[in-house]
């Protein structure tokens, strides 16, 4: 297959994760090839959020490994969180700033990518002018600023009514492709998993369910891809 | 406007009150003998407007860069905020109007002593909401920070300080209100020129005209320092308003 050829590039291997008394995360493992991107998807509770940390480097495992950490990942989160303080394009140079790249340098670098993702015009403009949309492209403009060789996109559009939804998980697809990077994508919305990813792995009970090779056309009415949809829903109920 | 329409309704049901009844000036004035005295005392009284401003301006100024020393530092010693909360929670039972005299002896009858009352009574309520606004930062923003090379200072800076603003300027609000009121303490316990000192020598002579005169020079420092402290914040604060 294509993926063995690839590095893999993140490795998480046999992480138990105990929060409260109970296994969140049990045993589990998986990998995510260079510029491959990994789903996990799964109901509310089934440890989808505590692997993201973990991959991130904001949590440690009780048991196993894990490849990358801080330094290699940057975090898309569930709500946008955009600093009401600063602009749509402050805000996406963020990284840079905190790596000591001057206002004015970092300004310059980030407003191609502002043009790139559909943001142009709204560079100085403060959150609160923003739409829902709008604001999660910014987030998602920071997090690529950071320049990490790996995404974490924890729901990054569970907070957008369903319209919106659908037409940022187009825009993501595309961006994806304009800037491949090594994805791991956590969301609860079977659909958006597989239209985003190559490789859709079903979380329960903190362990690997089912594992899904997305080798069906991303159109949502593609028959084989309808039909992927309906045999993943069946391995999270 | 309401408030302004009630408070012209209470001065005039104090006028009337007064010159009914005939009251007389020294026992208790009315508005109108209030107002004479601003006019007829304003050499005296504008003389001691500057030298009480010039107390609460620095005594104020001096309140704010320390409270927001010490809240930063407290802010970034969680042994030092357990150890020295309580105790600055503490401070605040010791009534200023006693401290006054002492600090009046310990730093002489300069400009000094005065500034210090400013500061102790304009302090805690600033410390006290800097804290609680650094504190307060979104666990989710800091996260996210750490994720994109975000260094504890860097948190700081570009989180937590600002989102802590707003609560640092409801305390500094607060304490401006304070800050007149420490100024005539720190005149009270000795002084010769100010407001407070212009109260104390009127009181004597039974001037009481002209104490309600300066009350009301110093309810006027109050207000305008509130004022300033607000329009301070709606430019340094922008996204709140």
């Amino acid at each position: 297959m294509l993926q063995t050829a690839q590095r893999a590039d993140v490795v998480v291997e046999g992480v138990t994760r105990i929060l409260g008394g109970r296994r969140v995360l049990d045993d589990l493992s998986l990998t995510v090839p260079e510029h491959g991107r990994v789903g996990i998807v799964g109901r509310s509770g089934a440890g989808k959020s505590t692997l993201l940390s973990l991959v991130a480097g904001l949590d440690t495992p009780d048991a196993g490994t894990i490849s990358v950490g801080l330094a290699d990942c940057a975090l898309m989160p569930q709500r946008d969180c955009l600093l009401p303080w600063r602009t749509a394009l402050d805000n996406a140079c963020l990284a840079l700033e905190n790596r000591g790249v001057p206002r004015g340098d970092a300004r310059r670098t980030a407003l191609p990518l502002f043009t790139r993702l559909g943001l142009a015009g709204a560079e100085e403009l403060r959150p609160a002018k923003l739409s829902g949309g709008m604001r999660q492209r910014v987030a998602f403009a920071r997090t690529l600023l950071a320049d990490k060789r790996v995404l974490l996109l924890d729901e990054p559009f569970g907070a957008l009514d369903a319209i919106t939804r659908t037409e940022l998980q187009d825009w993501l697809a595309g961006a994806l492709r304009d800037e491949p990077r090594t994805v791991l994508l956590v969301t609860h919305d079977v659909e958006e998993a597989l239209l985003l990813c190559d490789r859709v792995l079903v979380l329960a009970d903190g362990r690997i369910k089912a594992d899904f090779e997305v080798d069906v056309p991303r159109i949502r009415t593609d028959l084989g891809f309808v039909e992927l949809r309906e045999r993943a829903l069946e391995a999270i109920a | 406007m309401r408030p302004a329409l009630l408070l012209a309704a209470l001065v005039g049901v104090w006028e009337a009150v007064v010159r009914l009844a005939h009251v007389q000036d020294y026992v208790f004035p009315a508005p109108s003998a209030v107002a004479r005295s601003l006019y007829d005392d304003s050499g005296l009284l504008g003389s001691a407007t500057l030298v009480t401003v010039r107390e609460i301006a620095l005594g104020y100024l001096l309140a704010v860069a320390f409270a927001l020393l010490i809240a930063i530092a407290l802010h970034f010693s969680p042994a030092l905020r357990r150890a020295l909360l309580p105790l600055l929670v503490l401070s605040q039972t010791v009534p200023t109007v006693l401290l006054a005299p002492i600090l009046a002896i310990v730093l002489g009858y300069g400009i000094e002593p005065k500034l210090v009352v400013v500061a102790i009574v304009c302090f805690f309520p600033i410390v006290v909401n800097a804290v609680d606004g650094l504190r307060a930062a979104d666990p989710e923003l800091i996260r996210m920070m750490r994720t994109l090379h975000g260094s504890r200072l860097a948190i700081f800076r570009r989180v937590e300080f600002p989102g802590a603003l707003p609560s640092i300027f409801s305390g500094a609000r607060v304490a401006a209100t304070y800050a007149a009121v420490g100024a005539v303490f720190g005149e009270w316990a000795g002084s010769s020129a100010g407001l407070g000192f212009v109260i104390l020598q009127a009181q004597p002579a039974l001037e009481t005209a002209r104490i309600f005169a300066a009350v009301v020079v110093l309810s006027a420092l109050a207000l305008a320092l509130y004022g300033l402290v607000t329009l301070t914040e709606r430019i340094l604060v922008p996204w709140h308003a």
